[in-house]
């Protein structure tokens, strides 16, 4: 009987055992399917617009949003003084997939350089004066997917972020657009002392600041900083760095702030701030009209919860506008003028607007740039109007497939 | 898994017709083995005849008896796994096995399964993707030849080593055609075929390799039953277990509840109407009935396990018929017979597993005592033949041993050439043809061309006079094609050895607004051509490259909407004495690693048979 009972007891453990093996086979596959993924910093949506000696210009998504290799991005220019927009997208002669960053300064044509996508790891680079002839370079690395990516200024300097994440670099040029040498990187920021208080998880936007001791502009760069309450605005110059950064609000201490775009003005430098809170997105704008010590900050722009941002960019001097939807689809855009504004509130401009753009004439409209598949419509908001109207439909031949 | 998939339809004709071609070679092949045996059968038998003749009683040594009979259980699981083996072997030569198996069958059920699996089903099926004709055709022969192995060797040795085959060849299927048969992927369920067809193939190879003796008690029967007991409460377990989706027929968001969604899935098979469309109404009932249905399957599973964990006759008898039919209800339902759809392999679990429990019984239930007492060993006086002798005097091991050495050598046919395929690291050069056709040989004086290369200096063909020349046209900020053809000329370059130093490798910038040698140098830091010697990136002017586009019939253009500029992809070769010898499409389809690899080999091809027309001229 000892026997039998004890034979019993083996067969019952051997049934567990396996029965166990298998349940613990399943678990695996169950736990490998939910791994949790870290807490992402404020995104950095490439549509955008800017203004340049020549006119408008703006650059945005159209095609199969959801396809990477059908999405193509446009480069819509309006002259000044123009009322209606036009695609100049082709002078980049190569596929856009990726997405387009732009740059100008003051009596600087304007740069417009490819993100690569696919198989292309440079970025050709293309810049105008009067949106008819081109110039061409190439930054020698792939441009990172940030509007603040790229940067110039009147003397005709430029940086661009390349290499993305850890491995990201600074590179300048000293005004030929084809020739480019490091100025600094992600590692070189995230060793030094001033680095190491931000903890830079990536550089998100490089700046050419007037200098008021020198001729040359001082070189900054934005970073995204995984340490809560740091802001991660540096200058750099000969492979060191120093924080130059305001300080966010109080309250908003605990979130993690991304430099989303550093935009040098003939004042000083306009930054936009982005602050992931853990429940809503907030955006702060600062201004420093010195050598990047004494700031001025906005009050924040809280984004409705789960509510994620569009686009952002200048209005006009040192203003900026941000283009943000919410859960319900809803758009909505927040315009600051300067240091001493608040945010004010557009009306909200049409379902699908990618981007907005301002003009400096007083009397202008804004326009909103609203894409859906091969058709662009343009909005127009007339200066105190309360409903946008429809100025423009532009239908753009996309050539679906051909970058696979 | 990127770069597996070559990006051809999977009834592209080329390769169907390689696989006919190949298929109908080797099977002529398996002929000749077959009549071969035939004849030596038969001079074997004549031998034996005059042997009886002449001896009007034989020697008492050489007196062979026929043996014990071959036990129910055994003779049950060799003849329906040989039918099984034959009908894999025969669904291995559908049209659409080269090309699909890997992207449609094996590709999804890896995907689900950790990384390290899918890298090792990923290094195994490259051989398949790299050459897929040879590969489905040796898959063919492989598995008609353990077939025809397991029918027609009834017993002794040569049997036992055709079930050590079938378990050899199992595990192959069941490691990189099933990936471990999914049982690391997530969702792991027995309605869906878990663990496996190839392990029920495996087990019954198993069985069939055991020695004689084996078969002679009920024990091997209670093992194989308890083992089967064993595996269905873990399945009943597992089915039980909350969380996985099998619970309700939606869920909660209004999806599709896992099984639901398998069983869609398997409607949308091409298959007869009639079955599509039970399995159809099996999916409507599912989804309205999701808790019933896995109640019950997790139910019958569990009492079935019960059942055969008892070992006993009269429960087990319950369990192997309840265990019969619920395989046969989700064969059907579930499963939808498995083999329907162009890339089915095998009528899947359902079938093995249910031909194993009957084993199981068979064995529990009818010993071989035949076999037990012919396992007692006779003290014969006399010397045991040689199996020499045996061939000679036997007629019955002489068929033993012809069949089976006719079956080996019917998976030969199949498996020598995929060895020797599979022994080049290079893919075959079908699948560039299948993508562009086949090289297009030419007569004609090149024309002139005066360029300046990535490093500023002039280059001219003239001066390229003495080289056998691969040109082709590229455009430096290309996404896709461009950057994969400059791979495939590196890789022919790396192929042609030592012969590469009368070769020049020749790009010719295609994009009319980035001629500056800068975006040369770019494009070919970006594809690491920096350090091959021969390399030449030519540009020039606007002007300049549109003669030379024009004067080669390359058509250049711009395209909208942020598109890349559009150009022929050609590829010529220019012999010694500045002749075009061939114009090759070099357009890179997908661009996998098979294609790229097989463009490679045609390109490198194509220029050795340049060189070689060059010096005999």
């Amino acid at each position: 009987m000892i026997v039998i009972v004890r034979r019993r007891r083996a067969r019952c453990a051997a049934l567990a055992g396996g029965c166990c093996a298998l349940v613990a086979l399943a678990g695996v596959g169950a736990a490998s399917a939910g791994a949790a993924a870290p807490a992402p910093s404020v995104p950095t949506p490439l549509a955008t617009s800017l203004q340049s000696g020549a006119g408008t210009w703006a650059t945005l998504p159209m095609g199969l949003l959801g396809q990477p290799l059908n999405t193509f991005w446009q480069l819509f220019f309006r002259p000044a003084g123009a009322a209606t927009w036009s695609d100049r997208v082709g002078a980049t002669a190569t596929a856009t997939n990726g997405g387009l960053v732009l740059a100008s300064a003051v009596g600087q044509p304007l740069l417009a350089a490819v993100r690569p996508s696919n198989l292309l790891r440079f970025s050709p680079l293309i810049a105008t004066t009067d949106g008819h002839a081109w110039e061409d370079g190439l930054v020698p690395g792939g441009l990172d997917a940030t509007p603040g990516a790229l940067a110039t200024a009147p003397g005709g300097r430029s940086l661009a972020l390349v290499g993305g994440g850890a491995g990201a670099r600074v590179l300048a040029s000293a005004g030929d657009i084809s020739r480019w040498t490091t100025l600094g990187t992600a590692r070189g920021l995230a060793a030094a002392p001033a680095g190491r208080a931000c903890g830079p998880s990536s550089l998100t936007a490089v700046a050419l600041l007037a200098g008021l001791s020198s001729a040359t502009e001082v070189p900054m760069v934005g970073a995204a900083c995984s340490r809560p309450g740091v802001v991660g605005i540096f200058t750099i110059g000969a492979q060191t760095w120093r924080a130059d950064a305001p300080v966010v609000p109080a309250a908003l201490r605990r979130g993690r702030v991304t430099a989303l775009s550093l935009r040098a003005t003939e004042d000083g430098l306009t930054a936009l701030l982005g602050v992931e809170n853990g429940t809503s997105t907030v955006v702060v704008a600062a201004w420093t009209s010195g050598d990047g010590t004494k700031w001025t900050e906005s009050p924040a722009l809280v984004l409705s919860r789960g509510a994620h941002l569009d686009s952002f960019g200048p209005t006009d001097g040192t203003g900026s506008f941000v283009l943000s939807t919410d859960r319900g689809g809803v758009t909505s855009l927040a315009t600051i003028d300067g240091p001493a504004d608040g945010w004010g509130h557009l009306p909200p401009p049409p379902r699908q607007t990618a981007t907005v753009a301002f003009d400096s004439t007083p009397a202008a409209a804004t326009v909103a740039l609203a894409p859906q598949g091969t058709t662009l419509t343009v909005w127009s908001l007339a200066p105190g109007g309360r409903d946008w109207t429809e100025a423009q439909i532009l239908h753009v031949a996309l050539t679906f497939n051909s970058s696979t | 898994m990127p770069g597996m998939s070559t990006g051809l339809k999977t009834n592209n004709p080329t390769i169907v017709s390689a696989l006919h071609t190949a298929l109908l070679h080797q099977g002529l092949v398996v002929l000749l083995i077959l009549a071969v045996a035939g004849i030596t059968l038969n001079a074997l038998r004549t031998l034996q005849f005059r042997g009886y003749a002449r001896d009007a009683e034989r020697p008492p040594a050489l007196a062979q008896p026929s043996g014990p009979p071959e036990p129910a259980a055994r003779r049950l699981l060799r003849i329906s796994f040989g039918l099984l083996w034959l009908l894999d072997g025969i669904l291995q030569g559908q049209s659409s096995m080269p090309l699909g198996l890997v992207p449609q069958a094996i590709q999804p059920t890896a995907g689900a399964s950790p990384t390290w699996v899918q890298q090792l089903v990923h290094d195994g099926t490259t051989i398949w993707s790299y050459h897929p004709v040879q590969a489905a055709a040796a898959a063919v022969w492989i598995q008609v030849g353990i077939g025809i192995w397991l029918l027609a060797v009834p017993r002794g040795r040569w049997s036992r080593l055709g079930g050590a085959a079938s378990v050899g060849w199992g595990l192959v299927v069941w490691v990189f055609g099933e990936s471990f048969g999914g049982v690391l992927a997530p969702g792991l369920t027995w309605l869906f075929g878990a663990p496996g067809a190839a392990v029920f193939y495996c087990a019954a190879g198993a069985l069939l390799a055991l020695p004689s003796r084996s078969w002679a008690t009920p024990r091997l029967g209670r093992g194989i039953l308890r083992a089967l007991g064993l595996f269905f409460v873990g399945m009943a377990v597992l089915q039980a277990w909350p969380g996985r989706g099998f619970w309700g027929g939606v869920t909660r968001t209004g999806g599709t509840g896992t099984l639901t969604g398998m069983v869609q899935q398997m409607s949308q098979t091409p298959q007869p109407h009639l079955l599509s469309s039970w399995v159809a109404s099996f999916e409507t009932f599912d989804a309205a009935h999701g808790w019933g249905v896995n109640l019950g399957a997790v139910l019958a599973l569990a009492v079935i396990g019960a059942a055969l964990l008892t070992a006993r006759p009269r429960p087990v008898r319950i369990g192997v018929v309840a265990a019969v039919i619920l395989c046969a209800a989700d064969w059907v339902l579930v499963e939808d017979f498995g083999f329907f759809g162009g890339t089915g392999t095998d009528p899947n679990s359902m079938i093995p597993l249910a031909l194993v429990c009957v084993a199981g019984y068979l064995a529990l239930t009818r010993p071989s005592r035949a076999v037990a007492d012919a396992a007692v060993p006779i003290r014969v006086p006399t010397v045991a033949p040689t199996w020499r002798q045996r061939l000679v005097t036997n007629p019955g091991y002489a068929f033993r041993f012809l069949a089976a050495m006719a079956a080996i050598g019917i998976v030969l046919v199949g498996a020598v050439p995929m060895a020797v395929a599979a022994g080049s690291p290079n893919a075959d050069p079908i699948l560039a043809t299948a993508v562009d056709g086949a090289p297009n040989t030419l007569h004609d004086a090149a024309p002139a061309f005066t360029l300046v290369d990535q490093h500023d200096r002039v280059v001219s063909l003239a001066g390229l006079r003495g080289k056998t020349i691969a040109l082709t046209f590229l455009d430096p900020v290309c996404t896709s094609d461009c950057p994969i053809i400059a791979q495939e000329f590196r890789q022919a370059d790396a192929l042609l050895g030592a012969a590469a130093k009368g070769v020049e490798l020749v790009a010719i910038d295609a994009n009319p607004r980035y001629t500056a040698p800068d975006y040369l140098v770019a494009f070919d830091a970006e594809e690491n051509l920096s350090d091959v010697p021969n390399w030449l990136y030519l540009t020039g002017s606007t002007a300049q490259l549109q003669k030379i586009w024009d004067s080669y019939g390359i058509l250049v253009g711009y395209a909208s909407g942020g598109a890349m500029i559009s150009h022929s992809d050609t590829a010529y070769v220019i012999n010694r004495t500045g002749g075009l010898r061939d114009v090759l499409d070099a357009d890179p389809g997908s661009g996998s690693a098979a294609t790229r690899s097989s463009f490679a080999v045609t390109l490198a091809d194509t220029i050795e048979g340049a060189m070689a027309g060059s010096s005999g001229s």
